[in-house]
């Protein structure tokens, strides 16, 4: 009973450390603790418009700022960003203005300008007959995390209401020009609660396996006395 | 009195025990994503998660049919280096840390390359911006454009973000044996290789 007791604490908590093994981590009992420890694994990047968060909206009849903000640890480059109107015909973005950016050493490219904290873009709209009430806005972005991992170019669509100059959410389900955004990172996104289910689940497994060996300890000790 | 409540003590723990067991097993499961252990381990029979998440498990035949130009635009499978061990490595211009790691990949490679060993550096990135990039710094190993649909063979194969540096390592059966998330360091490249040869 007693070595019944221990082997099912031990291994139960083996089973609660190990459960979460992502592909790029299975391999690695190191990860695996590192994982519980920390409740995330490190080696799963945030999708890419949580780790990019964008934001467009109007500031006045000819001009958007589209705002960004990089998780922590999360970096943008300034050279990559990129803006264009794709509807209506005509509308042409003019002039970008983007604060200076973080000198990076690049060992390849020399210096680059890179934003690790919000920075805004202010992008002027042109266009030979009077300005729409709407446009849409698509937005490329770049950026790495300082752990050594890169995401493709990213390009994100706007709808962005000129003549009201309220915030604009991007628009779901437009065609993308790369695979990056969509609905992959849509189901990237609904994967979310569930592993933060399982981190739970395996927090209390881990707990229980913790005071089933605690519990043996103990009457060990009471049985000694005896 | 001890005697008299000891077995209802007992089951009461094996109850718990029980249990907590089943809910482990539960958990592992549902949770557990296929393993990628070499071909014959108890593992690879595991079914596959009913979710999204991403998996590496790819059949060996459909692994060496995925199929990208050289830079001389032929068209090459991956079947080319059916029973060599393939180091799969995805890069791109963009990526700063995978072109800091390609010196790495290729001084291992010819370090391992008389133990079948080939690395493969798969691009997501367009032709010209490749074949510029290796003007300025060749590697003697082969390399592919995949573009786009290198991003997507590298979701496939589990980077589920597409991000990049994404090394995998192939066995000589057509296994992936290893998956890595993110630039090597030498002497980890070299030991993982050399736990597939």
């Amino acid at each position: 009973m007693r070595f019944l007791f221990l082997i099912s604490a031990i291994t139960l908590t083996t089973l609660a450390a190990g459960a979460d093994s992502t592909p790029a981590a299975s391999n690695s009992g190191q990860q695996s603790l590192r994982d519980l420890l920390g409740g995330r694994s490190e080696e799963e990047p945030l999708p890419p418009e949580r780790a990019f968060v964008t934001q467009a909206e109007a500031l006045a009849a000819d001009a958007v700022a589209v705002t960004f903000t990089p998780a922590p640890t999360y970096y943008l480059y300034r050279s990559k960003f990129a803006f264009a109107v794709t509807q209506p015909a005509g509308v042409s973005v003019g002039d970008v203005e983007l604060p200076n950016g973080e000198l990076k050493e690049d060992p390849i490219f020399g210096r680059t300008e890179v934003y690790h904290n919000s920075v805004r873009a202010l992008v002027s709209l042109r266009s030979p007959t009077p300005l729409p009430a709407e446009v849409e806005l698509n937005v490329t972005l770049q950026g790495c995390t300082e752990r050594g991992l890169c995401y493709p170019p990213d390009t994100r669509r706007f709808k962005v209401q000129l003549a009201a100059a309220a915030p604009t959410q991007p628009k779901t389900g437009a065609a993308q020009p790369n695979e990056t955004s969509g609905a992959a990172t849509g189901a990237a996104r609904s994967e979310e609660p569930a592993r933060e289910k399982f981190a739970a689940l395996r927090w209390t497994l881990l707990a229980l396996g913790v005071a089933g060996v605690v519990r043996l300890i103990w009457y060990f000790a009471r049985r000694r006395r005896r | 009195m001890e005697p008299a409540k000891k077995p209802n003590r007992q089951w009461l723990s094996l109850g718990i025990v029980l249990l907590v067991t089943l809910g482990a097993l539960y958990l592992v499961m549902i949770g557990t994503r296929p393993a990628r252990s070499p071909a014959g381990g108890p593992d690879v029979a595991a079914p596959p998660p009913s979710n999204a998440a991403p998996q590496t498990q790819i059949a060996p035949g459909a692994l060496y049919a995925a199929s990208f130009p050289g830079i001389d635009d032929k068209i090459v499978a991956l079947g080319k280096w059916q029973g060599k061990i393939i180091v799969l490595n995805f890069w791109a211009t963009w990526c700063v840390p995978c072109r800091e790691e390609m010196p790495i990949f290729d001084r291992v490679q010819k370090k391992l390359t008389d133990k079948d060993v080939v690395v493969v550096g798969l691009a997501a990135d367009d032709k010209a911006k490749v074949a510029s990039f290796l003007k300025a710094s060749p590697v003697s190993y082969p390399i592919l454009i995949g573009d786009f649909e290198a991003l997507e063979f590298a979701r496939r194969l589990g980077s589920a973000q597409a991000a990049l540096p994404y090394t995998v390592i192939i066995d000589r059966a057509g296994h992936i044996v290893r998956t890595k998330l993110g630039p090597y360091t030498e002497a980890e490249l070299e030991a993982q290789i050399r736990r597939a040869l």
